[in-house]
């Protein structure tokens, strides 16, 4: 709080001071009688002498085109992760015409949701950082406007198919807009579909298709009605992460255990469905020439399914499992590991998911059930499936409001705005496929034997012995109710060569659940509401530009805001029960920039210092523990975490048509406390620990880089092509480090010079990098009517294979043993390329 | 608190001027010249002879009588507005281009907001592809016009294309002679270098209109004013008028541009990718610059850039407030800020 007065103290400062500096020129309008024009005398009068005056606004910086470094930073590292100044996702604000498209759950919008629209969701309006906001109160990390109203785009059609082996093989892009007609409506139409059989992973595929519509109906120059609906359907099958010595034995990095034969044929057993289908109705209102009011309501229906392979009474699906590695028996059973490499080498059934074998287990598992739905005597006999495909799915409903208004008042530009949200996102999870089984049964494996209680290891004590089919509901089922409002202010007060804003936001957030299945291991508090739990929440923020000139900016931001415990960590186990996490707290985030912009016409970039402290996160995670043999929820309270760094981004114009661009990022995440955990049985709701001290201090947030570089060259003919080629360095990139293994028990039998010491503490780095990509493209303009665009690009030219692109600690870790659970790795894709056609007209 | 002094030590330091001095407990007469490209003002009638079909109510940017009038009520405001820091009766003369006709612009000084002034409108309909045409608004009660007349400009790179012509208007300014040029050079259109042979010409219609006023009478004030399309810097203004940022250094036969000095520092009226332009701009004679005010001399020179006539929304906020953008009605000012000048005269 101590830097926040300080900042604000010193902008009363400069306000002050930049009165004093004001024009102040007397215009005496007496008339003198000899002149016979009757021209007003201009008398000066005033100590000084010059007549002078700083009155000439300096103009603004210019932020139409994106910004050097971060769309340096998302286009040419996407690959190894790269975010902005490694902040969370939930630091920043993705709107569409006014909407804030985040989950709220997850406190962060998804692209995936109107993936494909590219033409109607292009150019959005990006600010980075702490930043003055008209739209909402945006968060540290900055926001994204995308006005998506149809009357904004062109009339005219385009149409355009790209050529790749990244995500997808194929795409077809069609847009039509009417343009703003005369009769004052516009309508855009936009489709678009993008498959894959095979994308560069093995094993995965990726199947979507994408609609939007946009109706806008101008009724007259002060109001217009506006209707944008937008859905993205997407299917994709997912690549699962592997320890080295799985990538070793099989001979490739991209190694995707996910997947495997079944007849013959290759089968994922991990495919994610998304569809959020959303519309939004805005009117915009420009009350007066200064004054404008834009209001929008949304709602979203959105399915979210995510599949898995799981099994009961049987063995492990998982072809990584560690018992079936050959390093599990490199000391034991010398004889067998040998054995075991030479499966891995050769046998596609050993390295995959073995379809086959889950079949037969499930044929032959003839399987009495007594007791079917709690009936006593209603008994079946059928085959129990031991393996399924389970889906575990979020469906949400979303209903969404905002109004804001913006006015110019003189040198003011006011801003200000309410907002609400209310969502329910129902969790569940059904049986996608029993792989030849007849049905599967509601137990939770690890609660079985803990008691006599017959029901207590049924998921569904209202349904006990319930013959599971395809499509029904197991395991869980619970809606969260999450409701948040907000109302939020800004003031920007332009002077000729400074400019400064100040914002505050309050909001009020909620959140409850509902259970909707009553388990056998928490009778009492698995169904029906939990207690509702809300937060009051504040920000506030403040800036200023000093303009030096048209060429050179200066400005300096700092916020401080509350917000609430994140929604997906406050249950202790959301699954089972309505018990809430303690203590829990409202979190604080404390941001600070101080930005230097240049734009010099041949040379333009920024540089920033910028400084972030998080305060009160939680960390909530459920994994097998090998001390307590069991499944635990796993909590860690009071977590802090610090960002600081420099970004610099420029762009260098030379001779003709050349244009450099370098950028250079130098950040240091980092935990900056000892945070407390707490953890919890999951199959009994029994505390086995609570204050243990996590010994996280100094560890470096993993993830993402924490240097990067880059260097890009590119030419711009004047005949409408062009060519690039860019050189991209990362390094100082991080794996998160698994809290429990940075505590006093973890260690305890060991001393410093262990090298147990050393390999349950460190902190794994993973190497740095480079890539080369290259694009080129050219556009023709025919009969000066369409146009032609044929754009290529290729990443990764050196086509190395051996780049992690993130990477894990297994939480469940042996204190024995702790080189038993290794890391897990996923490598970032070899050589690629993207070829796209454009077509407008 | 070491952040407060440095920035104190900029403010401090940083106190920009290149306006002339003016004596304490003086009275003067200060007169704003200025030059504004308003975009496009069109009125609603369809002209057979012009092509403004795009401007029309049925046209592309459905260019109805309510767009008009708020039009004019915009050019209305920026013109009250310009130069009021310094008198009341704000610009003395305007020049302007991108005008359809003499009647628009009638219609632009009967809005109430500069009605008083009782501006008078020159325009000579020239032979410009888009049917626009430079034009200038003077307030008799400051200057009484003698002739005016037109040149052509021929576009060397294309020469069946046409362009707008140089309007010169002469008369006395408070009693002083002066001519003024209004120009609206070609565009950059097919690139700024394969354009610029072409605002090279129109520099050397201007300055030969110049040299010839300079001969007959070297005591005429000559303010050449317009939207040249190029920056201070360039070629056609530095070497083909011949142009100085710097006052002392301005000859004779030379034009002095206080525009270069504000290009320099990074203003601009009008903005591309990010990067300012000063293409409008204010050129004056040897007999403008400033020695002792007893005659009209060179003051200050300003952009009217006030945060009104900028966009407040959107990835071009910070640009020109424009009336409309590829058929796509913004209502704002223009795509242009306007530029002034600012000459005093010692009273008695």
């Amino acid at each position: 709080m101590k830097k926040l007065i300080t900042f604000s103290c010193s902008f009363f400062f400069l306000f002050s001071l930049s009165y004093a500096q004001q024009d102040s020129v007397p215009a005496d309008t007496s008339k003198t009688k000899e002149d016979d024009f009757q021209i007003p005398i201009y008398a000066v009068t005033a100590d000084e002498s010059d007549a002078e005056s700083n009155s000439q606004d300096v103009a603004s910086l210019l932020q139409a085109s994106r910004d050097i470094y971060l769309s340096y930073g998302s286009f040419h590292l996407a690959s190894v992760n790269f975010r902005l100044r490694g902040l969370p996702s939930d630091q920043s604000i993705v709107m569409i015409n006014g909407i804030n498209m985040a989950n709220p759950e997850l406190g962060y919008a998804s692209w995936s949701n109107w993936g494909g629209l590219n033409d109607v969701m292009r150019f959005p309006e990006i600010r980075i950082g702490v930043t003055p906001s008209r739209y909402a109160f945006s968060p540290s990390a900055g926001y994204t406007y995308i006005d998506s109203r149809a009357s904004l785009f062109k009339k005219g059609t385009r149409f355009s198919y790209a050529n790749s082996n990244r995500i997808f093989q194929h795409r077809v892009m069609l847009t039509h807009s009417t343009g703003m007609m005369q009769n004052g409506w516009a309508i855009t139409v936009s489709a678009s579909a993008r498959l894959s059989d095979t994308s560069y992973y093995i094993g995965t595929y990726f199947n979507s298709q994408s609609y939007y519509l946009g109706i806008e109906k101008r009724l007259n120059d002060q109001h217009s009605i506006s209707l944008t609906a937008f859905y993205a359907d997407i299917e994709r099958s997912r690549k699962g992460m592997a320890i080295q010595e799985a990538y070793n034995l099989t001979g490739t990095n991209f190694y995707n255990p996910y997947w495997g034969y079944q007849q013959g044929k290759k089968r994922n057993g991990y495919i994610t469905n998304n569809a959020y289908p959303t519309a939004i109705l805005s009117h915009i209102f420009s009350i007066s020439q200064n004054t404008k009011l834009i209001t929008s309501a949304s709602f979203s229906y959105g399915k979210n399914k995510f599949t898995s392979v799981t099994w009961y009474d049987a063995a492990n699906p998982n072809p990584t499992y560690y018992k079936y590695l050959p390093s599990y028996y490199q000391y034991s059973n010398p004889t067998y590991a040998q054995i075991l490499t030479n499966l891995w080498q050769t046998d596609v059934n050993t390295q995959q998911l073995h379809w086959d074998n889950f079949y037969q287990a499930n044929y032959g598992n003839l399987f009495t059930v007594y007791d079917v739905d709690g009936i006593a005597g209603n008994n079946y006999e059928g085959k129990r499936s031991k393996y399924i495909i389970q889906a575990q799915h979020s469906d949400s409903k979303v209903i969404n409001f905002s109004s804001f208004i913006n006015s110019r008042v003189d040198k003011f530009f006011l801003s200000g705005g309410i907002n609400g949200n209310y969502t329910i996102i129902h969790h569940y999870k059904t049986v996608e496929d029993l792989l030849g089984g007849d049905f599967w049964l509601d137990y939770d494996i690890f609660a079985r034997g803990l008691t006599t209680d017959e029901l207590y290891y049924q998921n569904d004590i209202e349904h006990p012995n319930k013959l599971i089919r395809k499509g029904d509901i197991f395991g869980y089922d619970y809606n969260l109710k999450i409701q948040r409002y907000e109302t939020w202010g800004q003031a920007e007060y332009n002077l000729n060569q400074f400019d400064f804003y100040a914002g505050i936001s309050l909001s009020y957030s909620s959140i409850m659940r509902e259970g909707l299945m009553k388990n056998g291991k928490f009778p009492n508090n698995s169904k029906g509401n939990s207690p509702l739990k809300s937060f009051l929440n504040y920000g506030l923020k403040t800036g200023g530009t000093y303009k030096i000139s048209g060429k050179n900016y200066l400005s300096i931001n700092a916020m401080y805001n509350t917000k609430p415990t994140d929604f997906q960590n406050i249950f202790i186990s959301p699954q089972t029960r309505n018990d809430y996490i303690n203590p829990i707290q409202s979190e604080e985030v404390l941001a600070t920039d101080v930005n230097y912009y240049a734009n010099l016409g041949f040379l333009k970039a920024r540089a920033t210092y910028y400084f972030y402290q998080f305060k009160n996160s939680t960390y909530l995670r459920t994994y097998f523990h090998d001390e307590f043999n069991t499944m635990i929820n796993y909590i860690m309270t009071g977590v802090n975490t610090q960002h600081q760094g420099i970004e610099l981004g420029l762009d260098a114009k030379f001779l003709r048509g050349f244009t450099a661009t370098a950028v250079f990022g130098y950040g240091e995440y980092i935990y900056t406390n000892r945070p407390i955990a707490q953890a919890w049985r999951n199959n009994s709701g029994e505390q086995l620990f609570s204050n243990r001290t996590v010994y996280l201090k100094n560890y470096r947030i993993g993830g993402t880089p924490q240097t990067i570089g880059g260097l890009g060259l590119r030419y711009n003919s004047k005949k409408y092509w062009y060519a690039g080629i860019y050189f991209n360095y990362f390094a100082n990139m991080y794996i998160e480090p698994n809290p429990d293994r940075r505590t006093e028990p973890a260690i305890s039998k060991y001393i410093p010079s262990d090298p147990q010491w050393q390999q349950l503490l460190g902190q794994e780095k993973l190497p740095a990098k480079y890539t080369i990509d290259a694009n080129i493209g050219k556009s023709f303009r025919i009969k000066r009517k369409y146009m032609l665009g044929i754009n290529a690009s290729a990443s990764n030219l050196l086509n190395n294979k051996t780049i992690i692109s993130n990477g894990i600690e297994q939480l469940r870790y042996d204190a024995n043993d702790p080189l038993k659970f290794p890391n897990r790795y996923n490598y970032a894709m070899g050589l690629t390329y993207m070829l796209i056609i454009n077509f407008n007209f | 608190m070491s952040k407060i002094k440095l920035f104190s030590f900029f403010l401090l330091v940083f106190c920009f001027s290149y306006s002339q001095k003016l004596e304490k407990g003086a009275n003067y007469h200060l007169v704003v010249v200025a030059f504004w490209n308003i975009e496009n003002l069109y009125d609603t009638i369809d002209d057979p002879q012009k092509k403004d079909e795009e401007f029309l109510p049925n046209g592309t940017n459905l260019w109805n009588t309510s767009r008009y009038n708020r039009k004019l009520d915009h050019l209305a405001e920026v013109i009250k507005q310009m130069g009021e820091e310094y008198t009341p009766d704000g610009p003395a003369v305007i020049g302007m281009c991108e005008v359809e006709n003499i009647n628009v612009l009638k219609d632009l000084a009967k809005q109430e907001k500069i009605a008083s002034r009782n501006y008078q409108p020159i325009l000579i309909e020239g032979p410009d592809a888009r049917s626009v045409d430079p034009a200038l608004m003077y307030n008799p009660k400051y200057f009484k016009p003698e002739k005016y007349l037109s040149y052509p400009v021929t576009i060397v790179t294309d020469p069946e294309h046409k362009t707008r012509d140089i309007l010169v208007v002469y008369g006395k300014l408070l009693g002083e002679p002066f001519a003024f040029l209004v120009n609206h050079w070609p565009s950059r259109r097919g690139g700024e270098e394969a354009s610029r042979p072409n605002r090279i010409s129109a520099a050397k219609v201007a300055r030969h209109i110049a040299d010839s006023i300079m001969q007959t009478n070297p005591n005429t004030k000559i303010m050449i004013m317009g939207d040249y399309n190029d920056d201070p810097t360039n070629e056609s203004i530095k070497k083909y008028i011949r142009t100085y940022a710097d006052l002392k250094r301005t000859k004779e036969d030379e034009f002095f541009n206080p525009m270069e000095e504000l290009h320099k520092k990074g203003f601009g009226t009008l903005a591309y990718q990010d990067q300012w332009n000063l293409f409008d701009q204010i050129l004056m004679n040897k007999p403008l610059l400033p020695t002792d005010y007893s005659t009209l001399q060179y003051l200050k020179a300003k952009i009217f850039n006030k945060p009104f006539v900028r966009n407040d929304f959107g990835n071009f906020k910070g640009y020109p407030f424009r009336t409309v953008i590829g058929g796509n009605y913004q209502g704002g000012y223009s795509d242009h800020f306007a530029v002034y000048a600012v000459l005093a005269r010692k009273t008695n």
